[in-house]
């Protein structure tokens, strides 16, 4: 696979 | 400082979870979630169990072709500590 710098967005579930 | 000698899994109040809205996987914990890209994803999935770092660098970078074995260990640390600062790891050090 190619590989992007991993990474996520914080949710607020509620 | 997780280092590669540290063993990690996610922490037991945290769910990796497919969101079916947004078509991404999500890491969900009390009142919050981080969505998480593919590399991401491909990280937190192997951090369901206990194991090191140095052979969860291994098995990620096992299925890249197109990146330096350097840059991923690189990367898939940045990710984990970033993850701890937010207590959703368990890590023994050894």
């Amino acid at each position: 696979m190619s590989w992007e710098t991993p990474s996520f967005v914080e949710i607020n579930m509620n | 400082m997780i280092d590669t000698k540290a063993r990690v899994r996610l922490a037991a109040r945290v769910r990796l979870r497919f969101d079916r809205h947004s078509g991404k996987h999500v890491l969900l914990y009390p009142e919050r979630g981080l969505e998480l890209n593919p590399s991401g994803e491909r990280i937190a999935a192997l951090l369901t169990e206990l194991r090191s770092v140095a052979e969860l660098v291994e098995l990620v970078a096992a299925g890249v072709s197109d990146t330096p074995r350097a840059v991923v260990e690189r990367d898939v640390l940045a990710f984990l500590r970033a993850l701890d600062a937010r207590g959703l790891l368990e890590v023994e050090s050894p």
